[in-house]
């Protein structure tokens, strides 16, 4: 991208800052998570593996509060400790970049699937169209749930079972959007024009087509991407309530899922994770709304019915 | 009202997804790392290991070419023999059913809470664009889709427990004996041995559970309304009905709302898969039988028969109700009958 393309967009992410509440509180949001996230990376409170029940020379050594198990949220562990006396905060903050990095994952790679998937159908022979619209109604109807559970048991308990899961359950969405858009696209005249010229299909698709078609499905993609993150955390959830021994991943769904077995007593294990889950989904979502809402921009006119 | 090609087409696709669903699970067990009978047994350890091993390579014929394993695997399935659940000891197609029950029950009762609620609110919304209450009709139903349900249902079902209502599980466990497992759902059971305490009782307790299950469709609902109304509301139709003179709620529910259903069933076919994740976090958190918590029980144990089971049920289930809302749609779209 040019210096002059990098300013244009820089100027329109601006304006809508300045003019979009919905995109800027969203924004400000999500700008937290990230911050959180590098902060969670670089340096946590406490030690993540928890000193279970500590001892007096582990207090002395560290210079910090005692570890117990089952710790109320107090001044020394702003969110309480858990079962095994890890420190909650700790663990929300070092959460925060695995449950970011794996929306991003998804939904980056599902674009980028539904992108070709949707232009090989939308812009090829109708054998490839029919086998790929096939392809695609087939895993739009699978559980991603349930195929995350069997990719558990194949693979074993762990992030990228999960991801495989929804990356195959995500990406024909977008290879449904695009194969909608590209059969509209390409009965334009300049696309008929650019034929009829005789210049190369990879060259049509990848001057005219993807240009036309990828902003689209990004939006898509980031209004989506609130839903994403939740359905890994309902997921990572149920792997959580599954879990016969404490969980070490700092998932906040885990965490979530984990917790409720003694969230009759000990309400802060399953509150505090599930709460930034809602925040970044929140924030996720009105990023998304502010940015396709400048796509229709009378959505946002106010009227009074006239009857 | 329909041609007959229409039907086909669609009895056809269904069918081939169906096939597509069944060759994938075989993949899926095909392709576990290892020997599939392994897995298939469960990953089993000890003495009998070796036996167990055995006779699930028995079961899913791995002697045989690639095209009759795959002709067995199918024609197991069509037969209802889909070997034996490691977590419960018993056939994997009475696990999956009764569990499949309950969560049915849930969602139903669920989707019938959010339909009318969420077109009601979001007719609403649409007439009030920018007033209060579409503003916070708007701010409700962004919180719903965005705020994880299993994190309201653990909020309320704590809340529920400090008022001191114990609302866990499908029917109080004095009332489990009282009534014939006819069908397997509570509700239909209890209608048929004429027990209206029973009833009562567990309607209550699918209560709070399919409220919480029932935000996400609702607010979901309330959305597209609100900016489809508000679409339909400008057309040159709608003006002539109000020029006629009809009075506001049958323009609104009559003849503004009939160009907006094509939308709200496909809507509800999609979102219904969304909302069986949902109901499988749900019922956890309120101790219910159903998908989620056969998920959850077989997860530890490896139970791989139950699972891909699920999978091919489940799946066979989207594939009804997205046929069933296809056709809803087609039937008031004019448009779509080809």
């Amino acid at each position: 991208m040019s210096g002059s393309k990098v300013k244009i967009v820089l100027r329109g992410f601006l304006s809508l800052l300045k003019t979009s509440r919905k995109f800027s509180i969203g924004f400000t949001i999500v700008a937290i998570m990230v911050i959180l996230s590098i902060i969670g990376l670089v340096k946590t409170p406490y030690h993540l593996e928890g000193w279970g029940i500590v001892t007096e020379e582990a207090i002395k050594r560290q210079g910090l509060a005692p570890c117990l198990p089952f710790n109320c949220p107090s001044i020394n562990h702003i969110f309480g400790t858990d079962d095994m006396g890890r420190d909650l905060l700790s663990r929300i903050l070092v959460g925060a970049h695995l449950a970011l990095i794996q929306t991003v994952t998804v939904v980056i790679i599902s674009i980028t699937l539904g992108i070709l998937m949707g232009v090989a159908a939308g812009y090829s022979n109708t054998f490839i169209e029919k086998i790929s619209t096939y392809i695609v109604e087939l895993f739009i109807i699978i559980p991603s749930m349930v195929l995350a559970a069997a990719f558990i048991t194949i693979i074993g308990r762990g992030m990228q079972s999960v991801l495989m899961a929804l990356i195959l359950t995500w990406s024909p969405w977008y290879g449904r959007l695009t194969y909608i858009l590209v059969r509209q696209i390409r009965e334009l005249d300049f696309i008929k024009i650019c034929e009829a010229m005789g210049f190369s299909k990879t060259y049509i698709v990848f001057k005219h087509i993807l240009p036309n078609v990828a902003p689209i499905i990004f939006v898509e993609g980031i209004t989506d991407s609130s839903s994403v993150l939740i359905e890994i955390a309902s997921i990572n959830f149920l792997i959580g309530v599954a879990s016969l021994t404490s969980i070490d991943l700092p998932d906040w769904g885990m965490i979530v899922g984990y917790g409720i077995r003694y969230v009759r007593t000990f309400w802060w294990i399953s509150f505090f994770p599930g709460l930034f889950i809602a925040l970044t989904a929140f924030g996720l979502m009105l990023l998304g709304d502010g940015l396709s809402e400048t796509s229709s921009p009378w959505l946002k006119r106010r009227w009074r019915l006239w009857f | 009202m329909f041609s007959l090609n229409y039907i086909i087409k669609r009895a056809a696709t269904a069918i081939a997804i169906v096939l597509g669903i069944l060759v994938l699970t075989y993949i899926l067990i095909y392709l576990s790392p290892g020997n599939p009978a392994y897995t298939w047994a469960g990953r089993p350890r000890g003495p009998k290991a070796e036996e167990a091993i055995k006779i699930a390579e028995e079961e899913l014929g791995l002697n045989k070419p690639l095209y009759l394993q795959l002709y067995t695997h199918i024609n197991r399935f069509f037969r209802g023999d889909w070997g034996t659940s490691l977590r419960f000891k018993q056939p994997v197609m009475q696990v999956v059913i009764r569990n499949l029950i309950a969560s049915l029950e849930l969602l139903t009762i669920a989707f019938t809470i959010a339909i009318p609620l969420g077109i009601f609110l979001g007719v609403t919304s649409a007439l009030y664009r920018g007033y209060l209450v579409d503003k916070v009709l708007y701010i409700a139903s962004s919180l719903f889709i965005s705020f994880p349900r299993f994190w309201i249902a653990i909020m309320l079902s704590v809340f529920l427990q400090t008022l001191g209502i114990n609302l866990f599980g499908r029917i109080a466990p004095s009332y489990t004996l009282m009534i014939e497992g006819v069908t397997g759902s509570h509700i239909i059971d209890s209608v048929i041995s004429g027990r209206i305490d029973i009833l009562i009782d567990v309607l209550i307790r699918i209560l709070p559970p399919a409220i919480v299950v029932a935000l996400y469709p609702m607010a979901l609902t309330i959305r597209v309304l609100r900016y489809s109304i508000s679409e339909k509301l400008h057309e040159e139709y709608v003006k002539q009905a109000i020029s006629f003179g009809l009075s506001r709620n049958k323009v609104v529910y009559r003849y503004a709302l009939k160009g907006v259903i094509p939308t709200i069933s496909q809507l509800h076919g999609i979102t219904f898969a969304y909302s069986i994740i949902d109901a499988a976090t749900v019922e956890n958190i309120f101790g219910r039988d159903g998908i989620g918590s056969a998920i959850v029980k077989a997860i530890p144990y490896s139970d791989y028969p139950l699972i891909i089971g699920l999978l091919a049920v489940v799946g066979i289930l989207f594939i009804l109700i997205n046929t069933i809302a296809d056709v809803i749609q087609a039937a008031s779209d004019p448009r779509v009958r080809i």
